[in-house]
């Protein structure tokens, strides 16, 4: 057996391999949609293309990196779909971002399972006003919410890193009007964790601590049933100091997600989520974006989130048909 | 005939050295190419900031709130020196006292476990330490340091994060000091015992000077890293951009600033320009301290001479 073929020449073929593989990523990046942004969304966006792409002729190519890298990925043409946690900005709008929205994603107060007025929470409620009160910390100790002898010091979790989810719920905090920023949110926290993750983890740690998450977070993803070590603060929203029939929905995610379907449950903190795309959206992104707006608003309440309402459906619609 | 194949040869020879002299010079300046490149992006970037915003009030203001344009740098500032700071008052004396027990007095089979354990430890991706500092640390601080201090603090925070950073870059530091050690040679101690002087006092006033201007730098190095120092602030700071009162309070780092922002701000022109500003002042602090340190290590060198 003699070798016909050299060592130089097994290189040769292998960097005339790279070069064509590297050529590929930058020549033919048009038979992929490519998408980026919030890690919110990122979830239900996969399980949508993964639908897609079975009756489609079209593959993807997703990324998080969270809603701001999205948009600036966008707007440089870096891929074709941004997604988006929050409603774009205005400075966004006007270097020619284009949004439609696409669910509705929520957050919920969240404390420990051995909280010591675990039981008064969950037969009381908290109140908007009372809620205020405890992340601006003018309430600081869980004894002074209800008529019991508990003297246990609140700690308030938020989350470090630049979160959607966080501003929506310094909106809602904030009341009608008046809105608190992520960064004042921040700054009166006991301390603030990177991401979702961990916001979840540190409550399950800690019997005093109180925090927000998303519902993915709260209900367990198979059965939809509460069985993590955190529990959600049922929302009072009348304020009277009871948890009514109405507003007691906090049993399984099937029956939250359908209160926040029938707005029984506050927006904020409940918000929409965008897919945006520079200008009006083309081809293979504009197919997949109206398919989502269509059939693909049927998969939403399985992953945890909530489909837009008739209404908002056929007016996003018709913006992405008409386009910005 | 003979002579032009000779000549020929010579000829390519000649060529080859051209080529290859050529492709050495290339590659060493692409490497100063690419550090102009990434200056010359931090401060393009930097400028729409720059243009509307004083840099001294900047820098000397204590509101971060970029939501309604208002970019003060003084906590992150302030964050980022309180750490590396601490780190180092807590790593070195701990990286000097390792270093001279491996180079000095460990010996044999001890030798080799304790300094390749301590290679093993350098290697670890900071990741892991900040992981299992969020498990052991964070509530170690919180439930047992703090309250002896009689602070509430949960455990999140620049003392934490010192703690932490002091552990990763300890072994980083005793690496090159060993080195620096080892690399003396050994008339050095054998003049000193035979004067005699004892082991303590040849490696206090003979090796320790020596060495002295190698484990400066293996000190400024580390310094360095600390401040540059990225994932284990992120996790474990608790990212408030605030002035810490205390050294349990929750603060911000200029690199646990970028992480933690970029994510949603990345769009927003000013906000954009603000964190890359952050990475300029980072690039710009790093880069004195490189150069102060060579400086000084020159200056030391040519002092402690032997």
């Amino acid at each position: 057996m003699t070798r016909d073929y050299s060592r130089r020449d097994a290189l040769g073929l292998l960097g005339t391999g790279a070069t064509l593989g590297l050529a590929g990523c930058f020549g033919d990046s048009d038979s992929a949609v490519r998408i980026s942004g919030g890690v919110g969304p990122l979830p239900m966006v996969e399980v949508w293309a993964d639908l897609y792409e079975d009756d489609h002729d079209v593959s993807f190519d997703i990324s998080g990196g969270g809603t701001g890298v999205g948009v600036s990925d966008v707007l440089n043409e870096q891929v074709d779909i941004a997604m988006m946690g929050r409603q774009p900005d205005e400075s966004e709008i006007e270097q020619g971002l284009f949004a439609v929205p696409m669910l509705i994603d929520t957050v919920v107060g969240t404390v420990n399972e051995n909280n010591p007025v675990l039981d008064e929470i969950q037969e009381h409620g908290l109140s908007r006003e009372q809620l205020e009160a405890i992340f601006t910390r003018e309430i600081t100790n869980w004894g002074e919410l209800y008529d019991t002898d508990v003297d246990e010091e609140i700690t308030v979790y938020g989350r470090s890193d630049a979160s959607a989810a966080y501003m929506q719920w310094g909106d809602f905090l904030g009341g009608e009007d008046h809105a608190h920023t992520e960064n004042e949110m921040e700054e009166w926290a006991d301390g603030n964790h990177d991401g979702d993750q961990r916001v979840a983890q540190a409550i399950g740690d800690d019997e005093s601590a109180i925090s927000l998450n998303n519902i993915n977070y709260v209900y367990d993803l198979e059965s939809g049933e509460l069985e993590g070590d955190i529990r959600p603060v049922p929302i009072d929203l009348d304020g009277d100091g009871t948890l009514s029939e109405e507003e007691d929905f906090y049993d399984t995610r099937e029956e939250f997600l359908a209160a926040v379907e029938d707005g029984i449950y506050p927006a904020p903190p409940a918000r929409e989520m965008f897919l945006s795309s520079d200008g009006a959206f083309e081809d293979e992104a504009h197919e997949f974006v109206e398919w989502v707006l269509t059939e693909g608003q049927q998969y939403v309440s399985d992953n945890g989130y909530v489909p837009l309402e008739e209404d908002r459906l056929d007016e996003a619609q018709t913006n992405l048909a008409e386009g910005p | 005939m003979a002579e032009s194949t000779d000549t020929h040869r010579l000829g390519r020879r000649l060529r080859i050295e051209r080529v290859s002299e050529l492709w050495l010079r290339v590659a060493g300046y692409f490497a100063i190419a690419l550090f102009v490149l990434i200056v010359f992006t931090l401060v393009h970037r930097s400028l729409p900031l720059l243009s509307e915003y004083s840099v001294v009030q900047m820098l000397t203001s204590t509101d971060w709130n970029p939501e309604q344009n208002s970019f003060g740098f003084l906590p992150a500032i302030v964050g980022t020196v309180y750490v590396a700071v601490l780190s180092m008052l807590m790593g070195t004396p701990i990286a000097i006292l390792t270093a001279i027990y491996i180079a000095e007095y460990a010996e044999g089979r001890t030798k080799t476990l304790v300094s390749s354990f301590i290679d093993v430890l350098a290697a670890i991706p900071s990741v892991i330490f900040g992981l299992v500092a969020l498990v052991v640390v964070v509530p170690l601080v919180g439930d047992y340091l703090a309250p002896l201090f009689g602070s509430s603090a949960t455990g999140l925070g620049i003392l934490t994060v010192s703690l932490v950073m002091a552990i990763v870059v300890t072994p980083f530091m005793i690496s090159l000091s060993v080195e620096s050690l080892e690399a003396l040679p050994d008339e050095l101690r054998e003049t000193s015992l035979g004067v005699g002087a004892t082991k303590w006092e040849t490696i206090r006033s003979v090796l320790l000077r020596a060495a002295g201007p190698g484990i400066f730098s293996a000190v400024l190095l580390g310094f360095g890293r600390v401040f540059g120092a990225t994932i284990v602030p992120a996790m474990l700071i608790g990212g408030q951009t605030q002035m810490p009162d205390s050294l349990f309070a929750t603060g911000q780092t200029l690199p646990s600033l970028i992480v933690s922002d970029f994510g949603e701000l990345m769009s927003i022109p000013i906000t954009q320009s603000a964190l890359i500003f952050v990475g300029l002042m980072l690039v710009v602090v790093v880069w004195l301290f490189n150069f102060g340190a060579m400086l000084l290590q020159r200056r030391l060198r040519r002092r402690w001479q032997y």
